[in-house]
């Protein structure tokens, strides 16, 4: 059983995990990810790890971790969704460069889709919805 | 401000940089300044806090981002773990002392956690057997003026009176926010058999207490009110063990009578076994041992009267216990305003205290339980810390070997996984062998409670708290185990190797980390210490406290005196002088009939008349010891001043007494007592015939209250105990001194007995437990901070050892090498004892309420611990110095 994974392994072009099940991490994007893109494309050329956390926090009303959001940031551009670069702000009060985020069309593809299945499963249950309130 | 255009402090970068990648860490630290600065106008105290919070947040977040995705990265195939498990074993196997030292710290941190806890959880924090418990309170009356009296006794009696029976009926007729309210006393009972006479314990209840409780007889009834009513017929309750000795559990038994102190009692219902019946376990210390096994209905007898009951309450629903309190102060000054005016002198101003049950039965435990919660904690913590030094340390020794299959082609997520995995085996050693001593050590701990502590013996070892300790170190284990492998994934291969071919001091700053670390355990052993060695001093302060008697060979009994034998004065005074004569007529014995013996939990207080220059006089109040003209004797009290009692001080002749220290004192200063006139009870003039020392009545740490002395044959209190000197064996003395009374009165059962060493022992027990347990666990932070100054040299040692060869070849004599490595561990030493000298003044106040005649911030302690961990770590630090003396200068440069 070993020496034929071994050998599967050397044949197959990628890892053997991804042949088995495809990796729903790559077709997907999470909660909180999605707020982050979310920020991210509200705020557009203003977009960077401080200006995100704040524009969660006060749009969404929802407390979001400063370190989350940089290790969701980290994440999103190693899966290719964001992009970032450094640049000095005009305002900058130290003069020090920041890192901007630009939201790539692979992540808005995936919020579409995202809006789309949530409209869906949306749809038709607004009376219940209203029972409960 | 210049403070707002400063940056980040430079360990906060350092931290980050554990697991932060360089290019997200300068944007990070530029964020954090900005929020800082804004934050700093504020409150730079806040700021830094804020600042901390944060920077832990990030380690933490990106620590466990890194591992997912080393874990997820390539190299890693299905079997791997079984392979890493295997690769761990052996690795485990190769560093033998440095793996058993972990294995042990983790045993010793979480087996001593876990039975400290345990013991919180089973006497503070399990709920009560009954429904609802936390509805059911005590209720005491409180004296306001006796809590400012000048008597410790009274002050310390003022807030927990037990109100007398008839309160308790009109408190119950209110309702007063109690759904039920119920009354009880211990009760002690001679049932009267085909077989002779047994003293069985009991209880006088009300019909309100069983209801209070909220339990339901096994079979039959409870009491009812029908009665709680004056001359109702005698019923008596049985404890289910009870009902199965005597009647052996068929059924039977109910209807039946028994005769309990000379009157038939219909037995009407049997409670369960579950039901201890004695909430309130710090009890009459006049009973026989064990849980109450009969109730006799209270009101039958007491529904008028001034006999003073314990008072149990269930509030109802939408009472609280300040509501409760609020309402029967309400009652209290109804019940004052119909008082005669003769009454309400008597009974003084009265107040009223509402507890919860369980707190009432825990409160004078409760601090000692969480100090010691709080001591186990710190020492959790110092393994914790151990703990990260030794895995950081092999970390570091592994470098190299991980840059080697790096290079080869190893996936990070291969050699991340394999310290992960080797941490997780060794946690679950350390976490085995921590349940095991968790499980011995138990036992030991409960057989050292005081006997006082309530609920002890319903104490069975908590798993949630194991499974805590072992969370917590396991935590710390896969941190410091994998954050090395993680760094040296990061790090440059070839760099990793040349600094382990160098052989140099691996990193300037991982040695310092390592170093900081050992600092912080010994700052925390350093307090542990202090605060072992205050309570130890305390203890020996408490434990050499003058005792004003001589309580070696001393035992005590006492007597419940068969009532209707001994009615009549003249028949109780000649039962008394014949067990005397007899007692006395032993050869290793002399006996004294007595009452209130010394540290035996019992004392009277009474209102005392002095006489002043004839005529003026003035009223105080001491506690009163009456016994045999040889009592004084007996106990060996030293006779200040004036005469003992004798047999010529009777009935007829004139009435005298003795005083001791304190009241002659207090009584008349700058003269002597001698001669003056005293009235005891309101009965006649007294003379003072002899003033003796102070001898402790209510505990080793009390203060002596002014204490009068009278003859059993001038005063009519009772004096059932039994003060007995016996010369040899005290417990075979005692067996006889009870043969010879069976021989006198058969129907007198003795209902207590005591040895008054062991008494003196107990009304310590709660000092000695905190302090032994203390001690303890001092000791062992102090030993694993030891271990951790050894193992950071021992691995300093290893590292640099071609330098020390060098040193050594360039003519370096071995004693200059010794001392230079014994000096890194003083240093290291004293940077820890300064670190812990601030923590231990600031966790002063939390010990300061157990001390003894014992300043918190005692010099002599401070001084003596700070000694005793710089010659032990410098002990600790010999060891490693003697090896890296005999490093051998041609192996060791010969190597490469």
């Amino acid at each position: 059983m070993t020496l034929l994974s071994f050998m599967v392994t050397l044949l197959s072009p990628e890892p053997l995990s991804d042949c088995r099940r495809p990796d729903v991490s790559k077709t997907t994007i999470a909660e909180f990810e999605e707020l982050v893109l979310l920020a991210a494309l509200r705020l557009g050329d203003r977009a960077y790890g401080l200006s995100i956390t704040n524009e969660i926090l006060s749009i969404a009303q929802r407390p979001a971790v400063r370190a989350s959001v940089y290790v969701t940031l980290r994440r999103l551009e190693k899966r290719g969704l964001i992009e970032t670069w450094h640049e000095a702000p005009e305002d900058a009060p130290h003069g020090k460069p920041r890192r901007f985020v630009k939201v790539l069309p692979q992540a808005l593809a995936l919020l579409r889709d995202s809006r789309l299945s949530m409209q869906r499963m949306w749809s038709g249950i607004e009376d219940v919805l209203e029972d409960v309130q | 401000m210049t403070d707002t255009t400063r940056g980040l402090p430079r360990l906060a970068i350092a931290v980050l940089a554990l697991t932060v990648p360089a290019d997200w860490r300068h944007d990070i630290v530029r964020d954090l300044e900005e929020s800082l600065a804004d934050r700093r106008t504020n409150s730079r105290w806040f700021a830094m806090v804020w600042l901390w919070s944060q920077i832990a947040q990030f380690v933490m977040r990106f620590f466990f981002a890194n591992l997912s995705d080393a874990l997820n990265s390539g190299g890693v195939s299905r079997n791997g773990w079984a392979i890493d498990f295997k690769y761990a074993v052996r690795s485990i196997q190769r560093r033998p002392w440095a793996s058993l030292m972990m294995i042990v710290t983790i045993a010793l941190a979480i087996g001593s956690t876990t039975s400290v806890y345990t013991v919180v959880e089973g006497v503070l924090l399990r709920p009560l057997p009954y429904p609802q418990p936390e509805q059911i309170a005590r209720v005491w009356e409180v004296r306001e003026d006796w809590l400012r009296s000048p008597n410790v006794l009274f002050r310390s009696k003022a807030s927990s009176i037990d109100p007398i029976a008839p309160t308790v009926f009109r408190w119950a007729e209110d309702g007063a926010g109690f759904k039920e309210l119920g009354a009880y006393i211990d009760a002690n009972y001679a049932l009267r058999t085909g077989d002779g006479v047994w003293a069985v314990r009991g209880q006088e209840a009300t019909s309100g207490f069983f209801r209070t409780l909220g339990l339901d007889p096994l079979i039959g009834r409870g009491l009812l009110e029908s009665d709680d009513v004056e001359g109702a017929p005698r019923v008596v309750v049985l404890s289910e063990s009870f009902w199965r000795d005597q009647f052996g559990g068929s059924g039977e038994g109910l209807g039946s009578t028994l005769n309990l102190n000379g009157d038939p009692h219909t037995v009407v219902g049997v409670m369960p076994s579950a039901f201890g019946g004695h909430p309130d376990q710090q009890s009459d210390s006049l009973l026989p041992p064990g849980k109450p096994q009969l109730w006799t209905p209270l009101g039958r007898e007491a529904r008028t009267g001034w006999k003073s009951v314990r008072v149990i309450g269930r509030l109802s629903e939408q009472s609280s216990l300040s509501n409760a309190r609020t309402r029967l102060h309400a009652v209290q000054q109804l019940l004052a305003e119909e008082r005669s005016a003769e009454d309400a002198a008597q009974t003084g101003d009265r107040g009223v205290r509402v507890v919860g049950l369980l707190d009432s039965m825990v409160g004078n435990v409760r601090s000692t339980l969480w100090f010691l919660l709080a001591a186990t904690a710190l020492v959790l913590l110092v393994a914790t810390v151990n703990i990260a030094n030794i895995l950081t340390a092999r970390g570091l020794e592994r470098r190299r070997e991980l840059a080697v299959r790096s290079a080869l082609g190893a996936g990070s997520g291969r050699l991340v996984r394999g310290q992960l995995v080797e941490s997780l085996v060794l946690v679950a050693l350390g976490g085995g062998a921590g349940i095991a001593t968790a499980w011995a050590l138990l036992p030991v701990l409960l057989h050292s409670l005081p006997p006082g502590v309530p609920r002890s013996s319903e104490i069975g070892i908590s798993f949630s708290v194991l499974a805590c300790g072992l969370g917590v170190t396991a935590v710390t284990a896969i941190l410091a185990g994998t954050l090395p492998a993680l760094l040296a994934t990061r790090a440059d291969p070839q760099d990793a190797m040349r600094t382990s071919t160098r052989n140099a001091t691996a990193g300037v700053g991982a040695s310092r980390v390592r170093s900081a670390l050992v600092a912080i355990e010994v700052a925390l052993a350093f307090v542990l210490l202090v605060g072992a060695g205050l309570l130890a001093s305390s203890y020996s302060h408490l434990w050499s406290q003058e005792r004003g008697f001589d309580p070696a060979g001393i035992a005590a009994m006492w007597i419940e005196p068969d009532w209707d034998r001994y009615r009549e004065d003249e028949a109780y005074n000649q039962f008394v002088q014949t067990l005397a004569t007899q007692l006395n007529a032993e050869p290793n014995m002399r006996a004294s009939a007595c009452n209130n013996l010394p540290l035996s939990g019992l004392s009277s207080g009474t209102r005392i008349t002095l006489e002043q220059d004839g005529s003026t006089t003035t009223e105080v109040r001491a506690l009163l010891s009456v016994g045999l003209h040889n009592y004084r004797e007996i106990m060996r009290i030293p006779l200040r001043q004036g005469r003992d009692l004798n047999l010529r001080d009777t009935r007829t002749s004139p009435f005298v007494a003795m005083v001791n220290e304190t009241m002659a004192k207090s009584g008349w200063p700058n003269e002597s007592p001698i001669g003056k006139r005293i009235k005891v009870d309101d009965s006649g003039w007294r003379e003072i015939v002899g003033v003796l020392a102070d001898a402790r009545h209510a505990g080793l740490e009390h203060a002596v209250d002014p204490k009068v002395y009278l003859a059993a044959t001038q005063s009519n209190r009772t004096t059932s105990e039994w003060v007995l000197r016996i010369d040899g064996d005290t417990a075979t003395g005692l067996a006889r001194a009870k043969e010879i009374l069976a021989g006198v009165s058969p129907t007198s059962p003795v209902t207590r007995e005591l040895l008054l060493e062991g008494t003196i022992a107990d009304s310590v027990a709660i000092p000695r437990f905190r302090t032994m347990l203390v001690v303890g666990l001092a000791g062992l932070a102090a030993l694993l901070a030891l271990l951790g100054v050894y193992g950071m040299l021992t691995f300093a040692v290893t590292q640099q050892r071609k330098e020390i060869g060098v040193r050594i070849a360039l003519g370096a004599h071995s004693s200059q090498v010794i001392r230079r490595i014994v000096a890194t561990g003083l240093v290291t030493t004293g940077i820890g004892i300064a670190l812990g000298v601030p923590i231990a003044w600031l966790a002063a106040g939390s010990v300061a309420p157990f001390l003894f005649r014992v300043s918190p911030s005692d010099p002599t302690t401070h001084l003596l611990m700070t000694g005793a961990l710089l010659l032990t770590s410098a002990v600790a630090a010999a060891l490693p110095a003697r090896r890296a003396a005999s490093v051998n200068p041609v192996e060791v440069l010969g190597d490469d």
